[in-house]
């Protein structure tokens, strides 16, 4: 039976596995085995019944049955072999000493617990201090666990999902390193691999005509099977058949759950309903399940076949190949017969496909890419150091708490409890804390995945999964233990050695050992510097993130408007038809009031890419699939105009540029700077798009990739053709406005109406929105860094006054007699300060050096921001300094309150 | 076979027996069960009150193993009826000796609380 339906099931049963390792390994090899498939089995009943409720209990449960009867086994193994006798052996062996012995045991526990409790009650500040400092950090944990968990734990929603995989171009000669597929060449991929059952889809917008007015929705072309290969079938009706994906038979079109409910109300009788798709008529055979999504963008609206003529480019590179892998074939296997298969393809068409290979990733790699692996991971450290900062906190406070106690700990010491019954005694205590800042941690997680989900985009996969369940509470509660041990232990263990004498001796000075203070002081140059290395890396990130709100593309995104229109093949079906209609819009929208030019482009900068390969007369041509690459735009009249980008050299387009005029482009500097670095390329040649062009004008760069891969590269070659000799379908205009570029929205989408009613305007946006929705990843990281080096701050600022503070109370004597013999207030004063900056300063140290040694793994979310960026150390050291200054200045300031006379009668 | 006398006092150094120990007795005198149909009936016997976890559960069968009350059994059901991998356990006359023992125990003091009037007896006329 299979149960990769139940979600989170073997997730648990690999942490399951984990926790049985609180058990003894002679235990575990009798009974693991059977314990986990209980465990599967209470699962599996637990979630059918009340889902994430029951497995939430469920994994309290088991926490609480592994923790308790793990230990105490680990206890009777110990036991029975301390107790091992030679002699006897009788029937039922040892049966009433255990018992004794147990029971003994957990009334002790509970005793434990009872006398944790009340010196809990005693100082109830301190603990206050500690549990919303652990709360601030395991909430913060659970919370980025949350949205880690789904982005990167969790399968993909499809049955065996671990089979699927993204089969892609690599051609290293080209430097594509995954680049789409071609039509005819997965068609070859599909017909002949034995490993793989290959599917294909590609984007593709339509306006979908309801009653009265058009809408745009988001769709894709697909191969017959992808379905199939997802293992996802219609809710509702049927999916594609081989023959709906030729040309003709085309006209099939599944919808989503969401268009259904928009445009049908959900009605059961839809199947056979005619669709209008770009004008077509397409038959309505499917709908899908609720929650269905396939790729980075969660809301495709309506999928229809390819609809293959037979005419495809096998140079044309823009579908996605998702595949499974048969069942009995290795990864390896299926990389070998895909080698076979492109080399085959090389051979057959060099022209298109020379040196072309093809490379896989999982499903979940294509989907989580780099830039949320690198997010989450990142993310995840980030929030540890909190944790350990807050650790480090709370470890601090309870060694003040437990150095008070000292003579309390002899005493008991003395009266016979050996070191393991008072280390307990303290761990019992330090546990108990933890389960409380676990408790505030889960409001603090509810609040923060709520602030988390809302920095979201809403179009980044399964960010509505998000949310506080059961694998969130599981974390939270192993969290919370885990804490209470890792700040416990150093506690527990120092104080409970202590010298029994000399704190039993009257009038024997209470405090710990000069050990104790190492270790304190260490607590805090730790604390300080993990609280650097986090600030340094979100003001690093934040300064990335500025920069690109800033605006430093090289094109203007001030007052720039843009809008996408598509024009439908049946009202517009030549170049020339296009080429009235575009001039038409440029025209009239121009002539608008509050506009002040307007033009267009076939891509937005930012939005996406076209690498074309070109040639250039008079170099040596390397051979077809070995050509240069570069980005290749179309644009209209008036476009570096209203971008402000500056033409350097030569003429930008203009109205000269007519169908009939000589083919010309204008090139970026870095193309120039390619070819001619030393040498002026107006009036050279480029043969690109099978035409010779004359290169007239050369712009300065923009930069047009803000992707995790492009941003920190230098800005790439490009070129630009005016439409008047390349037309496109697809355009998207680009308007510039006299001051905010939102308030003549309205005007130019009537004017667009008035000139054709039936076009529709869609993705209206700003330039500046354009710019956010591309540069999201490091925006939605910088907010979370910046949320996470100010919870360090403040922890690492608490740590620094609690240690001060202590410090200055254990020293009244000394400075009573310092000020005795005559000492000023300033003087005590400088003493104290010098003492907290000696260990701020050496945390800042320490945190340099660590923060040099990280800060180049955030390089993908930095835009060019330097990771060793000088000003952000420096400023960073120093706020950290002036915030030790001011955690040490209270006690300080204390400390020259100090009555002499007082101070010396304490003794 | 033990020697009487031994057996007895045997029977009653395990006494009493923890409930849950009972519990798995008491359900393993229907027959040979696995730990999850064990689970599961005591849930059931229980009205739900307890609910033993794989730990607890393989814990209690060790030391009911080592005290020989109950034992691994070595048949298996037919393989297409259940899991093959799953362990059955059956209970050993020992064991139901114990049981015996320790419901004979219990019976003693519900005797006890009915005297006092702490419960009505269901045989007693109202």
């Amino acid at each position: 039976m299979s149960h990769s339906h139940i979600r989170g099931l073997p997730f648990s049963e690999r942490v399951y596995r984990l926790l049985f390792l609180f058990f003894p390994a002679e235990f575990r090899r009798a009974h693991a085995t059977d314990a986990q498939e209980l465990f599967r089995d209470r699962y599996r009943e637990e979630f059918r019944r009340r889902r994430s409720v029951g497995i939430a209990v469920l994994w309290l449960r088991t926490l609480r049955d592994l923790l308790q009867h793990g230990f105490l086994e680990r206890l009777d193994a110990l036991l029975s072999r301390i107790r091992r006798t030679p002699v006897g052996g009788g029937d039922p062996p040892d049966v009433p000493v255990q018992k004794a012995t147990i029971g003994d045991f957990m009334e002790s526990i509970a005793s434990d617990i009872r006398y944790a409790l009340r010196t809990i009650r005693r100082s109830p500040g301190v603990v206050l201090i500690a549990v919303i400092s652990l709360g601030i950090g395991i909430g913060a944990n659970a919370a980025i666990f949350s949205a880690v968990d789904v982005f990167m734990f969790r399968p993909l929603p499809y049955p065996d999902a671990e089979q699927l995989v993204d089969v892609h171009v690599r051609n290293d000669e080209r430097g594509w390193t995954q680049v789409s597929q071609s039509i005819p060449d997965f068609l070859d991929i599909r017909a002949d691999s034995k490993t793989l059952e290959a599917a294909g889809s590609y984007g593709s917008s339509f306006n979908l005509a309801t009653r009265d007015r058009p809408e745009r929705v988001r769709g894709e072309r697909v191969s017959w099977n992808l379905f199939q290969v997802l293992r996802t079938q219609p809710a509702l009706g049927r999916s594609f058949t081989p023959e709906e994906e030729q040309d003709g038979n085309h006209r099939v079109a599944i919808v989503s759950d969401g268009l259904w409910n928009r445009h049908f109300g959900h009605s059961p009788d839809v199947l056979g309903e005619t669709l209008f798709l770009d004008g077509e008529a397409y038959t309505l055979v499917g709908v899908m399940p609720p929650k269905f999504w396939l790729g980075q963008n969660a809301r495709i609206d309506v999928w229809v076949p390819f609809g293959l003529t037979g005419e495809e480019q096998r140079g044309s590179h823009f579908i996605s190949v998702t595949s499974r892998i048969r069942p009995e074939y290795t990864i390896e296997e299926v990389r070998a017969e895909l080698g076979q298969i492109a080399s085959r393809l090389q051979t057959t068409y060099p022209e298109s496909n020379a040196n072309n290979y093809f490379g896989l990733v999982t499903l979940h790699e294509e989907i989580f890419n780099t830039e949320f692996r690198m997010g989450s991971a990142i993310a995840s450290v980030a929030v540890a150091f909190v944790l350990l900062i807050a650790c480090a906190n709370v470890a601090n406070l309870m060694l003040t708490r437990a150095a008070g106690r000292e003579r309390e700990i002899a005493l008991r010491g003395a009266l016979g409890a050996g070191r393991i019954r008072i280390v307990r005694q303290l761990l019992t205590e330090s546990m108990l804390i933890a389960l409380l800042g676990g408790a505030l941690g889960v409001g603090v997680a509810v609040l923060g995945i709520k602030g988390l989900v809302s920095v979201m985009p809403a179009a980044f996969p399964r960010v509505s999964e998000i949310a506080l369940d059961g694998r969130v509470l599981m974390y939270t509660a192993f969290v919370s233990l885990f804490t209470g041990v890792l700040f416990g232990i150093a506690p527990a263990l120092q104080s409970s050695r202590p010298n029994l004498t000399s704190s039993l001796k009257e009038g024997g000075r209470s405090g710990p050992g000069a050990k104790g203070v190492r270790l304190r002081k260490a607590l805090v140059v730790a604390e300080v510097s993990l609280a650097l290395v986090l600030l340094v890396s979100s003001t690093l990130l934040v300064k990335g993130f500025v920069g690109l709100r800033g605006g430093d593309f090289g094109f203007n995104t001030a007052n720039v408007l843009t809008m996408h229109i598509d024009l439908p093949t049946s009202a517009y079906p030549d170049d020339d038809a296009e080429r009235r209609l575009y001039d038409d819009l440029r025209f009239r929208i121009s002539a608008l009031p509050g506009v002040e030019a307007a033009a267009g482009t076939n891509i937005l900068p930012l939005d996406g890419g076209s690498s074309t390969s070109y040639l250039i007369p008079g170099e040596e041509d390397p051979g077809e699939g070995r050509r240069p690459t570069v980005q290749a735009r179309i644009v209209f009249p008036g476009y570096f105009d209203v971008m402000d980008i500056d033409v350097t050299r030569g003429r930008a387009f203009d109205e000269t540029d007519r169908p009939d005029s000589r083919r010309v482009a204008v090139i970026n500097e870095a193309m120039a700077e390619r070819h001619w670095p030393s040498d002026d390329p107006i009036g050279k040649q480029i043969e690109i798009w099978d035409e010779t062009r004359t290169i007239v004008g050369v712009v300065e760069g923009t930069r047009n990739f803000a992707t995790w891969d492009g941003g920190s590269q230098p800005i790439r070659p490009m070129v630009f053709f005016p439409n008047a000799h390349e037309s496109r379908q697809f355009m998207s205009l680009t308007i510039k406005a006299g001051g905010d570029p939102t308030t003549i929205a309205n005007a130019v989408r009537s004017e667009v109406a008035r000139i054709d009613p039936n076009l529709p305007v869609f993705e209206v946006r700003t330039m500046q929105e354009v710019v956010d929705i591309n540069t999201q990843g490091a925006t939605v990281m910088a907010k979370i860094m910046a949320v996470l080096a100010g919870a360090a701050l403040i922890l690492a600022i608490v740590g620094v006054y609690g240690v001060m503070a202590y410090s200055v109370s254990q020293r009244t004597q000394e400075m009573g007699i310092r000020m005795a013999l005559g000492a000023g207030r300033r003087t005590v004063m400088g003493m104290v300060v010098r003492q907290g900056m000696t260990l701020a300063l050496l945390g800042v140290a320490v945190g340099v050096a660590v923060a040099l040694a990280v800060t180049r793994s955030l390089s993908v979310f930095l835009y060019g921001v330097n990771p060793f960026d000088p000003v952000t150390f420096a400023g960073v050291s120093v706020v950290l300094l002036l915030a030790g200054v001011t955690a040490t200045y209270l006690p300080a300031r204390r400390a020259t309150k100090v009555d002499p006379l007082e101070a010396l009668r304490s003794e | 076979m033990p020697h009487p006398a031994r057996h007895d006092n045997a029977v009653k150094n395990l006494l009493p027996l923890k409930p849950a120990d009972y519990l798995i007795l008491f359900v393993l005198l229907e027959g040979e069960r696995h730990g999850y149909r064990m689970v599961k009936e005591i849930e059931q016997r229980t009205n739900g009150l307890v609910k033993l976890e794989a730990g607890n559960l393989y814990r209690s069968i060790r030391r009911l193993i080592k005290h020989r009350v109950l034992e691994e059994s070595d048949k298996r059901p037919a393989p297409e009826s259940d899991d093959e991998r799953r362990r059955y356990y059956r209970i050993t006359d020992f064991g139901r000796n114990v049981v015996a023992a320790e419901a004979a125990r219990m019976k003693e003091l519900v005797a006890a609380a009915e005297s006092r009037k702490l419960i009505s007896d269901p045989e007693a006329p109202a």
